[in-house]
């Protein structure tokens, strides 16, 4: 069985690394999404495993597509890993207030993104 | 009588018978006639008889009565009588001298003699007076009886020479019945026979010791009187009605340097007085002759040396019915008191001048006039000294109101002297006072001109001293002819040196003023706010600034308690309020904090708190404070900044680090050797850039105090193994063995940070340890904290790098740890944390090998200066 991930960010490049990576080294199911509102309709379309969002994002940014996924019934039950470059503390705090899964930092090292999401959410594949 | 009776019968018998009848019987008429005649002559007789029997009884009578007045006389007599014989044996003794004598008269008369009545060759001495006085001729006097007793002979020639209303009192002493012995008046008569030869003494002695006694408590009195007169040191005389001098004492005769009969030769009471005070005399004499007092009435004379004399004159006049009788002069000598009373009075005057006055130039006009006053003085100046300058000019001038002082006053003021020129100039190269009897004819006098214009005659000036030097000299000028009058100089100078004083503490006194003033304008412009607080934490003083920040008026602040007023009960800050705390200890403080303003808003502050210890006492305390919400909004703007600056550098980095970590592993397609290997640099460059970006920003937050650091009790030990756990991959891929002791010490510090410091130390060592050597952690208990060292056995550090290699970007040599991917900001940073706990950090050579790493933490964090103890959080909930 194959995962599918779905990753909402701004940046053109990230999706496109991160969805290699995922891709390649996993062998997921990767679906993109350039803004909040893009996600939320695609996750309710394709209903993902899991969401890698990103955080800095203009129009919507993380934590409000992340609360408006929560709200919505199709996807309230995704679980959601922030994917950011802000990494200091008080970020950090907010962020894991929100009640996301993980707090994950870019960079990241493409060859451990996979493994790091399945432990995050006990995947046992890798 | 009988015979008369018969007579008379017969002689009637014979009348009767008698009758001229007849002329016969003439022989019974002759017979009648013969009894008749013997009738008569028996008659006679009888009468003559019986006068005589009268006469012998009226002498009796009158004997009687002479004896009886004898008798009384005798016993009545004050004065003693005593009588003797030739022979010395006393016939006679009145009471009186048995009252004195001390003898009953019964054991005197005839049994005392006159030598025992007196004492030892008294009556020989007084026997030889007597002789002496006596007339020559008459010594050897034939009425002497030859049995006159020898030691009376004297007495008895005395007496018999000298009639009885002639003979002269004399002197002599009587001795008592009890051996004492007595003066007394003598009065010495002769008891006479009929025919007029002396038979024996009468004395008639008065007892003189009485009145020897008043006489001389009389003579003694007259003394003392004389005496109180004589030396008196008042000047005492007594003058007849019509001026004439009846006696002068000598200190009136010193007075007028005359001698008493120069005084009586004197016309007038005023002839010895100067003539200029002759009149006031004369007319004072006038008053008290008519029954005024005079009393204490002044005068000034000069005395017979030539010397200035003040004195005060009481006159009084002595009356009896007939008028008056004498005027008595009483004058005291008041120079010296009056000098004193002067001296006194100006002393006083100036120093309640000095004490009342607040403008310097007031007081010391106020002051000229009291001399002027007091010295009968018109014109006075005081000139002051300018060091800088060498001169000396005059500051103030005063002249009495009347007569015109202007061209005098014009002369003065424009005059500026230099040290030793002039007056003024004289006194202050001297320093002493200085005296001119005559203004208008001194040579040096540069302002003749305008004395003489305005009628100055003599003047003085005198030095102002504050300690050695002279500031200042005080000059006064007088219409009059004064003398040179040392006292008064002296007088002059005590004064001075109160002004002197005045003048010093009066420039003083505008000094401070001045630095108060610039106090205030400092206070009052500086834009901190500035609070003073006294020892019970109670607001004493705030400035403008601080009023304002804090929203609240001066007057509202003073009296605050501090704590409750920058963190009113809204702040609900605790006992571990940093502010409270240093406010309860006396200990100082800095920071950053958060106040209260009045209408309840708070704002950011960095603040500094100064405790003000006196005599080790603390006295209270200095805030200041400074509102950095702009510099806060600003801070908060670069951490924006930076949080953003580090947000947009790694955004890129992903995708850089991304797609090389993908075609570095070969997964997207075969790489070449080449092509691997340098995609393997790329990577390990992306990876450093991300750590140099999170160095940075941590190294920038932390070391502008924006990352505060959360302190709790932590084990060491426990912080220690995490370290090594978490660095035991990279020491493994190095096949290096790390080690650590076990070692229970707890600590106050934050131990994320703690742990960075620990990691970051293993990865240094590591990575510069060689293959298969150990890299240990020891742990260090010491009195006051803990150090904490790491060991290596590695390249080591080169002496003169062991404090730099603690600096940002510092390379040991060219082979050094950013070869081996750091970023050069590690040791900074563990160096800005442990400083963060109050701690040390510092390097040292491992002997021969390797270097070691100590940090020592303290047990207690102490903070730095720009460390926050509250957490990030309960900060930015205070500013709401």
């Amino acid at each position: 069985m194959s995962r599918r991930v779905l990753i909402i960010d701004d940046e053109e490049d990230i999706r496109e690394v991160a969805a290699l990576s995922l891709e390649t080294v996993a062998g997921w199911d990767v679906l993109v999404a350039g803004s909040g509102a893009a996600g939320i309709a695609k996750a309710r379309e394709n209903h993902p495993d899991a969401i890698l969002l990103d955080v800095m994002m203009p129009g919507m940014d993380g934590p409000t597509t992340f609360r408006e996924l929560r709200s919505l019934p199709e996807t309230a039950d995704i679980p959601v890993i922030l994917l950011t470059a802000k990494v200091q503390a008080a970020d950090q705090k907010r962020f894991s207030d929100l009640g996301v899964v993980k707090v994950m930092f870019k960079p990241f090292d493409p060859l451990v993104l996979a493994q790091e999401i399945a432990a995050t959410l006990g995947w046992q594949e890798i | 009588m009988i015979a008369l009776a018969f007579s008379l019968v017969g002689a009637l018998i014979l009348a009767h018978y008698g009758s001229p009848s007849d002329q016969s019987h003439p022989w019974i008429f002759c017979f009648a006639a013969f009894w008749t005649v013997a009738l008569a002559l028996l008659v006679a007789i009888a009468i003559s008889s019986f006068r005589a029997a009268l006469r012998e009884r009226q002498g009796e009578r009158q004997l009687e009565r002479v004896a009886r007045l004898h008798r009384s006389i005798l016993d009545s007599a004050g004065p003693m009588m005593i009588a003797c014989d030739l022979g010395g044996h006393i016939n006679l003794f009145n009471p009186a001298a048995e009252r004195m004598l001390g003898y009953r008269t019964h054991e005197a008369v005839g049994k005392l003699t006159a030598a025992d009545l007196f004492p030892e060759s008294e009556m020989a001495r007084v026997g030889e007076q007597l002789a002496a006085a006596m007339p020559a001729f008459r010594v050897h006097h034939p009425e002497v009886p030859p049995s006159t007793a020898q030691v009376l002979l004297p007495y008895v020639r005395y007496v018999a020479t000298f009639p009885a209303s002639r003979v002269r009192g004399f002197e002599m002493r009587f001795r008592r019945r009890d051996g004492s012995t007595f003066p007394a008046m003598v009065y010495l008569s002769a008891v006479r026979s009929s025919a007029g030869a002396v038979e024996g003494l009468v004395t008639i002695a008065v007892d003189l010791s009485a009145t020897r006694r008043a006489e001389h408590a009389l003579r003694e009195s007259e003394e003392r009187y004389r005496d109180l007169f004589e030396n008196s040191a008042e000047m005492i005389a007594t003058l007849s009605p019509r001026g004439r001098y009846l006696y002068v004492n000598p200190a009136w005769q010193a007075l007028f340097g005359m001698d008493s009969p120069q005084f009586e030769s004197l016309i007038g009471f005023e002839s010895p007085f100067p003539p200029e005070v002759q009149a006031e005399a004369a007319a004072l004499f006038h008053k008290a002759l008519h029954g005024v007092r005079v009393e204490h009435h002044p005068l000034r004379l000069r005395n017979s040396s030539g010397e200035n004399v003040e004195i005060e004159a009481s006159l009084s006049c002595r009356r009896e019915e007939t008028g008056p009788v004498s005027v008595r002069c009483i004058f005291r000598d008041v120079t010296q008191q009056n000098r004193r009373e002067r001296r006194l009075r100006i002393q006083l005057i100036v120093s309640q001048i000095i004490a009342e006055t607040t403008s310097m130039d007031e007081g010391l006009t106020r002051v000229l006039e009291a001399l002027c006053g007091t010295f009968s003085c018109e014109f006075a100046a005081l000139w002051t000294v300018d060091e800088t300058q060498h001169s000396i000019r005059p500051r103030i001038c005063w002249a009495v109101k009347g007569r015109s002082s202007e061209d005098f006053l014009h002369e003065t003021e424009g005059l500026v002297l230099s040290r030793g020129q002039g007056l003024p100039g004289l006194v202050w190269s001297l320093g002493k006072p200085c005296w001119v009897d005559d203004l208008r004819q001194h040579p040096t006098f540069n302002r003749r001109a305008g004395a003489r214009l305005n009628g100055f005659i003599s003047g003085w000036a005198v030095p102002v001293r504050v300690g050695n030097q002279v500031i200042a000299t005080v000059e006064c000028f007088s219409r009059h002819f004064v003398r040179e009058d040392p006292d008064l100089m002296a007088t002059v100078e005590t004064v001075c040196g109160s002004v002197g004083q005045f003048m010093a503490r009066a420039g003083q006194e505008a000094r401070v003023r001045q630095l108060d003033r610039q106090k205030a304008v400092i206070l009052n412009s500086v834009a901190d706010g500035i609070v003073g607080v006294d020892s019970s934490n109670r607001i004493a003083f705030v400035n403008p600034a601080a009023a304002r920040m804090l929203d609240c008026s001066e007057s509202e602040l003073i009296g605050c308690r501090v704590h409750e007023l920058l963190h009113p009960p809204l702040a609900g800050c605790d006992s571990t309020c940093l502010t409270r705390r240093a406010f309860q200890t006396s200990e100082g403080a800095s920071g950053q904090d958060v106040y209260f303003r009045g209408n309840g808003k708070n704002f950011p502050v960095e603040f500094s708190l100064m405790p003000m210890v006196e005599d080790g006492e603390p006295v209270g305390s200095v805030l200041s404070f400074r509102d950095i919400s702009q510099r806060y909004a600003l801070d908060h703007m670069k951490d924006e900044f930076i949080s953003t600056v580090s947000h947009e550098l790694r955004t890129p980095l992903t995708s850089i680090r991304g797609a090389l970590g993908l075609l570095s592993a070969g997964l997207l397609g075969e790489v070449s050797e080449k092509a691997t290997s340098l995609l393997r640099i790329a990577v390990a460059n992306s990876d450093r850039l991300v750590r140099l970006i999170n160095d940075i920003l941590d190294l920038e937050r932390m070391t502008s105090g924006r990352a505060p650091l959360a302190f709790r009790r932590i084990s060491l030990d426990d912080l220690v193994r995490q370290a090594v756990e978490a660095m035991q991959p990279m020491a493994d891929s190095e096949e290096v063995y790390l080690a650590s002791d076990s070692n229970s010490v707890f600590i106050e510090a934050d131990a994320d940070r703690l742990l960075q410091v620990l990691t970051n130390l293993l990865s240094n060592a590591i990575k510069f340890s060689p293959p298969r050597s150990t890299v240990r952690v020891a742990t260090v208990r010491t009195s006051d904290g803990v150090t904490v060292s790491v060991i290596d056995e590695g390249r080591g550090v080169p002496a003169d790098k062991l404090e730099t290699i603690f600096d940002r970007f510092q390379q040991v040599d060219a082979s050094d740890s950013r070869q081996k991917g750091g970023t050069g900001l590690g040791l900074a940073i563990c160096r800005t944390i442990v400083q963060q706990h109050g701690g040390r950090i510092w390097a040292e050579q491992n002997g021969s090998r390797g270097a070691v790493f100590h940090f020592f933490l303290p047990e207690r964090a102490s903070l730095s200066p720009l460390a926050e103890e509250a957490t990030q959080s309960q900060f930015e909930q205070k500013l709401g």
